[in-house]
């Protein structure tokens, strides 16, 4: 069982109708991985990972979890997260958690260990309707936590929650990935998921069209912010422009993609070349962001 | 099995709704049988206070006790719906139950329930022979107290029926009108025009048939009824003709069906 993946989604395809919502997709998670899954809404992020969960019933494909088709035992060694936190609007958090520790057949001690990590101690004995929905979002990472699965699914877990929660959350996941658990985490906030994932998969339309360990998605090409006195003249000669992959025109500055191996100065010289002067040249870091959002278009 | 007796227990115990049915049952299930009681009627050796006298009283109170099985097949079907609504039913599954297991929490939540029943007509069958019968202590009593088991089986199979209707349907407000427009007219009418020889194999005859009016005293007060209202039309309190312990084996296998109809929409459904 040490050997094998955490988890394996072999061809798995889900319609809904006439819908596709995931396509042949394979996807493997090993033990120790912070996964970040990636997709512009309707990719089928959620669809995959309920698939995963046995939530929905996929129309082909085979989905292992420890090498084993999942069951419930398997299932009480993963803590997740799906879409919105779902509990008993009329149960008090302790009467709530009391469901999962039975569930997962784990002690009740935990449950102030949970409360305390997501900071809801005090709201213990609070029906789980009257919470705001940033508490509720608080509530969900406690449930997650029941248990100390060995195994996180987070599907966007920064919905609603303030910047204090979300850096708490952070620290969760920080904590966890630090304990050698394995995080599967759907999100869209790309700046998130590129300060704590290991690996990254892009989906889109279904299919899984980047896979890989985050610095060899960041594949080295650098994205540059132009500016000058005549843009549409730039923009023009830049259509030309054998270095470059890809530009965007924003208001009055135009987002370059440069190819592989490509400086900025490259850049800078070619429109100089051309009698084009530049009077902001700025090199962003190259983000999860920007390779995205090139994937994904 | 024991953590889903306690999971089925925390949140059905914890449920207002679960709370609210309970009271309203109790409150009307009394309200009848001391209004009953109240009534000052005989007519020859008919009298209602003779329906309040052991043996009678073990058929009498279960029987009215099933006038009320709509009102706890109400409860089960919110309890049901309510787990759809708020997705709760996955929330069990994430967090390592099986939809087996789910299914077994729902048939521990009915067996409650008809618990319930088979406490309430025992107890105010006996509490109420006494006070009410003014009967004495004696073994003989106890003759026919199999009867609120009866209604025990007759009530696990209408709750199990009632399931059947929400795991199909999902949403409350259609599921009661359904479960309500099947009871009447659409089994009635599928009875009549196409089953009229197999009428009393249907599920809700078959369960009807396990409470019945007093037997010995049925034909005495159908009389009274027909003479008192001038009613040419013939008066039957009895539902059934069919045996107690044939209607308990149908009642027992429609359970079985609801229960593994129910099961396989679970298994079907996404949540």
């Amino acid at each position: 069982m040490e050997d094998k993946p955490v988890l394996q989604i072999k061809g798995l395809t889900k319609h809904y109708g006439k819908l596709t919502a995931v396509s042949h997709l394979n996807l493997t998670v090993e033990k120790g991985m912070v996964y970040g899954l990636l997709g512009p809404n309707g990719s089928g992020k959620t669809t995959t990972l309920s698939s995963a969960l046995d939530l929905i019933h996929p129309s082909s494909g085979e989905i292992l979890w420890f090498g084993e088709s999942g069951s419930s035992i398997t299932r009480r060694q993963i803590g997740s997260l799906i879409e919105q936190p779902v509990f008993y609007p009329f149960l008090t958090l302790k009467d709530n958690l009391r469901i999962i520790t039975r569930a997962k057949k784990v002690s009740d001690n935990c449950i102030n260990r949970v409360l305390g990590i997501t900071k809801l101690l005090d709201r213990k004995y609070s029906k789980f309707k009257h919470l705001s929905s940033g508490l509720k979002q608080r509530m969900a990472l406690a449930a997650v936590l029941v248990g100390d699965p060995e195994v996180l699914i987070l599907d966007e877990p920064t919905k609603g929650l303030d910047p204090e929660g979300f850096s708490d959350l952070r620290e969760i996941i920080s904590e966890q990935k630090k304990q050698g658990k394995t995080i599967i985490l759907a999100s869209h906030i790309l700046d998130e998921v590129e300060k704590v994932c290991t690996h990254v998969g892009i989906l889109k339309e279904g299919k899984l069209i980047q896979e890989g360990h985050v610095k060899n998605i960041l594949s080295g090409k650098d994205v540059v912010i132009i500016s000058g006195d005549d843009l549409e003249a730039i923009s023009e000669k830049l259509t030309e422009c054998d270095i470059i992959e890809n530009q965007e025109r924003y208001k009055n500055e135009i987002r370059v993609i440069l190819k592989k191996n490509h400086t900025s100065g490259d850049l800078n010289k070619y429109l100089l070349d051309h009698g084009l002067v530049l009077s902001k040249l700025e090199v962003q870091k190259n983000k999860l962001e920007a390779e995205f959002l090139e994937l994904i278009k | 099995m024991a953590k889903i007796i306690s999971i089925e227990n925390i949140k059905t115990f914890s449920s207002n709704t679960f709370r609210l049915f309970l009271t309203l049952h109790l409150t009307f299930f009394f309200i009848v049988v001391i209004a009953i009681s109240g009534i000052e009627f005989s007519l020859g050796e008919v009298s209602v206070l003779s329906l309040y006298k052991f043996r009678n009283i073990w058929e009498f109170l279960p029987w009215i006790a099933g006038q009320f099985n709509l009102l706890l097949a109400i409860l089960v079907i919110s309890l049901i719906t309510n787990e759809f609504r708020n997705k709760t039913f996955r929330f069990q599954l994430l967090n390592g139950l099986s939809r087996e297991q789910l299914i077994a929490g729902k048939i521990w939540m009915i067996f409650t329930i008809s618990f319930y029943g088979l406490i309430l007509s025992f107890g105010a069958s006996l509490v109420c022979g006494f006070l009410i019968g003014d009967e004495v202590f004696s073994w003989d009593i106890f003759q026919k107290a199999y009867m609120p088991l009866a209604y025990f089986i007759q009530l696990f199979a209408y709750l199990c029926m009632a399931a059947f209707f929400a795991f199909l349907l999902k949403r409350t407000a259609v599921t009661i009108i359904v479960f309500l427009l099947y009871l009447f007219p659409g089994e009635v009418i599928i009875r009549k025009l196409l089953f009229s020889n197999w009428e009393q194999f249907f599920p809700t005859k078959a369960m009807a048939g396990l409470t019945k009016f007093p037997r010995e005293m049925s034909g005495k007060f159908e009389h009274a009824i027909e003479t008192l209202t001038n009613n040419t039309e013939q008066i039957n309190l009895i539902v059934s003709d069919l045996p107690l312990s044939f209607n308990i084996v149908l009642s027992l296998v429609y359970s079985f069906v609801f229960i593994l109809s129910s099961y396989w929409i679970l298994k079907k459904v996404s949540l």
